[in-house]
């Protein structure tokens, strides 16, 4: 077959690509030595100083590094593979066939935006390390790289027919499949019988219920670490006694006050995180739109760096929701795709919702698994064993450990935390009562949890092997646990009767096995 | 066509806990003692040099270490023989079935319709003992991937053919391992 395409002789990326590679040696150097960075900074005395060196031959070494990495780097497709090679010392070549690619997926960043280029990323399901990126190429480009990719990937697909869950899809518009992994202009490139049909956009109000209702306490969290993991390095670096100065600036004495800390500070973190978890929600998913596409589904948001992402229907290995206290009272929940993927990019293809209501909740179930109103659904819950075992989970450890850490300053009083068991022995006895599972001929459902609400959709024709596990505890009781492997990740089940375990198991398999369609 | 909504007679589906399981290679015991002994010879290792340096300067201690580390010497060599005994596999016409673990027993199986590929790795002690592991992998991650070790090596071919033939018409995944990743 002869090769008529840009490709067929080795390609490198756009110049402007040097820039991002400069960029992403500079993020990895000052991830590195920013504590170097911040004692040049601070200490920095006047003239030609050993830091000032340091630096300079730091900024010659990361530009020679990121030329070597551009000029050494070319991509090209010859037989039916698409060629990577780079590396200079180690040289790597990364062969993948066409067929076996599974996601081309653009971005286009401020920069991208302004130099007319995208990255991109490339993806094969199930071969670790065999997905690569291309930091920059122009948008032409891009798109012919695509189209050839799309080409074989309809050789493939073609072959073996549609999913029959695809409704109105007829194996002549298969050849999308990769290419409508998208691009930021893919509706200007789409043919007019794929334009896709908007079914939610976020309005104001609505990102705002969502920057609500996030995880505040994980932020706080996280921000706590920082601050302290800071503080620490900031002290040492720069010889700086930090408490003093807080003290000096909240006019506390030196470290005795620990209630004004705490008015000041706990009230201080929240509304900190509270403000961050807003803009990042914000930055993250402005003028978040929804559609559904012929294929599946398309969501576009951002602020600044405006993201596509594509759920291909076909991909889709189940649907995940959730909701928190708040979000409940929004009336909304958090949607979540897990597409197949490899291993490295298995979080990047959770294609999701951060917040939508029923009608679009409904329209992705029904999406994935149309026949889901029409089922007879057999319900069951879990054994009572599992209170034990969530009790011992949750219960004592907790309880110690905040015994153990409050001692010093609470004294008889940080038995208090003992009544964490009680709280514990209750949460865990609500959490047994709220976990259902439901089995009908083509699938699963499954929702608990108590403050989070957590439901799945999964369908059996999608699942790549099934484990029954006993756990030492459980066998001379019989019990097991079940797990449902997918391309995208584990769907389980926590200890049910063994002879229940192992009657879904062999119904799953025969489902499986019987089972001709794609699964992904 | 007509539509056809058949009842499935749940209770006759084939049983996977129902089936002859395939024992390993009586080696395998062997290398599994070997490997066990290896694991703690290097813990012993570490409490050489814990006793010379001494730096608590509690001779108790080290004998009260050295104690657990017999203990669960004995412990490991009796799981050892205990996992050996408690593995298997079996291949029906439509899928691979694999029981393994002690105090977390399992039941793993992968119909081949689901495959990717497999490969056999061999590792020294094994190669020594004339053994293999057979390692089968699904798309997407390590969690549904199954792995059988204890295998004569002939018999791991075999049953390597045999999958493969079952995968089929699909192009094994193995073909993307290219000139970057030899196979030893």
């Amino acid at each position: 077959m002869s090769e008529t395409h840009p490709f067929s002789q080795p390609t490198r990326q756009a110049t402007v690509a040097i820039l991002f590679i400069l960029g992403g040696v500079l993020k990895m150097l000052v991830r590195q030595l920013w504590v170097v960075v911040l004692v040049f900074v601070f200490n920095k005395k006047s003239g030609f100083d050993g830091y000032t060196l340091f630096f300079l031959g730091l900024a010659g070494f990361t530009a020679m590094i990121s030329l070597i990495n551009y000029f050494n780097l070319y991509f090209y497709i010859k037989d039916g593979e698409l060629v990577l090679e780079k590396g200079v010392f180690r040289k790597s070549k990364i062969n993948v066939p066409l067929d076996r690619i599974q996601t081309v997926n653009f971005r286009q960043g401020i920069v991208h935006q302004f130099f007319n280029v995208v990255a991109v990323d490339i993806d094969t399901a199930g071969s670790a390390g065999k997905e690569f990126s291309l930091h920059a190429i122009s948008k032409p480009l891009a798109e012919a790289l695509r189209e050839e990719v799309g080409k074989r990937s309809a050789v493939r697909q073609g072959g073996v027919g549609s999913s029959p869950t695809l409704v109105g899809v007829g194996s002549g518009q298969l050849s999308s499949t990769v290419q409508e992994q998208g691009i930021l202009s893919d509706e200007a490139h789409a043919p007019n019988s794929r334009i896709p049909q908007l079914i939610f956009r976020l309005r104001p109000l609505d990102l705002v219920k969502i920057g609500a209702s996030q995880n505040h306490l994980r932020t706080a969290g996280i921000l706590m670490a920082f601050i302290i993991g800071f503080a620490d390095d900031v002290e040492q670096a720069l010889g700086m006694d930090l408490e003093k100065k807080l003290n000096w600036w909240l006019g506390t004495t030196d470290g005795s006050d620990l209630f004004s800390w705490l008015l000041v500070g706990v009230p201080f973190l929240l509304v900190v995180s509270f403000i961050g978890t807003l803009v990042r929600t914000v930055l993250q998913y402005f003028d978040l739109r929804f559609w559904r596409t012929e294929r599946g589904f398309k969501i576009v948001s951002g602020l600044f760096t405006r993201q596509e992402v594509s759920a291909i229907l076909t991909k889709i290995q189940y649907v995940e929701w959730s909701s928190s206290p708040l979000m409940r009272l929004f009336k909304m929940n958090k949607v979540r795709m897990p597409q197949a993927a490899s291993v490295q990019v298995t979080g990047k293809l959770s294609v999701g919702l951060p917040g939508c209501y029923e009608p679009q909740l409904s329209a992705v179930r029904a999406a994935y698994f149309p026949e889901e109103n029409d089922q007879n659904w057999e319900s069951q819950g879990i054994s009572k064993f599992n209170v034990w075992l969530r009790f011992l989970t949750i219960g004592p450890l907790p309880a110690f450990i905040l015994v153990l850490i409050t001692r010093s300053w609470m004294g008889s009083w940080s038995l208090v935390w003992l009544g964490w068991l009680l709280l514990a022995a209750l949460l865990a006895w609500h959490w047994q009562r709220t976990w259902h599972w439901h089995v009908s001929e083509q699938g699963l459902r499954a929702e608990w949890g108590v403050w989070k609400r957590k439901s799945v959709l999964l369908q059996w024709y999608k699942i790549q092997s099934v484990s029954t596990h006993r756990g030492f505890f459980s066998s001379p009781t019989g019990r097991a646990k079940l797990y449902f492997y997918t391309a995208a990740g584990a769907v389980h089940i926590p200890y049910i009767s063994v002879e229940t375990a192992a009657a879904v198991q062999d119904f799953v398999l025969f489902k499986v096995e019987s089972d001709a369609r794609e699964w992904m | 066509m007509i539509f056809e909504n058949v009842q499935i007679p749940v209770a006759e589906l084939p049983q996977a806990e129902g089936v002859q399981w395939m024992p390993l290679s009586p080696s395998y015991r062997t290398v599994e003692v070997i490997a066990t002994c290896i694991l703690f010879a290097l813990f012993l290792l570490g409490w050489l040099v814990f006793y010379f340096v001494n730096p608590f300067k509690m001779p108790l201690l080290s004998w009260l270490m050295l104690t657990g580390w017999g203990a669960f010497f004995l412990l490991g060599i009796w799981v050892a023989l205990k996992r050996f005994a408690a593995e298997g596999y079996a291949l029906r016409q439509h899928d691979i079935l694999h029981k393994h673990g002690v105090w977390w027993r399992s039941l793993t199986a992968i119909p081949f319709n689901r495959m990717q590929h497999c490969e056999i790795s061999r590792g020294p002690v094994e190669s020594a003992f004339g053994l293999a592991t057979l390692r089968v992998f699904t798309a997407g991650g390590s969690g549904s991937d199954l792995s059988i070790g204890g295998l004569p090596v002939a018999e791991a071919e075999r049953i390597k053919e045999f999958i493969t033939g079952k995968i089929g018409g699909k192009a094994p995944q193995s073909e993307l391992i290219d000139e970057t990743e030899p196979i030893e």
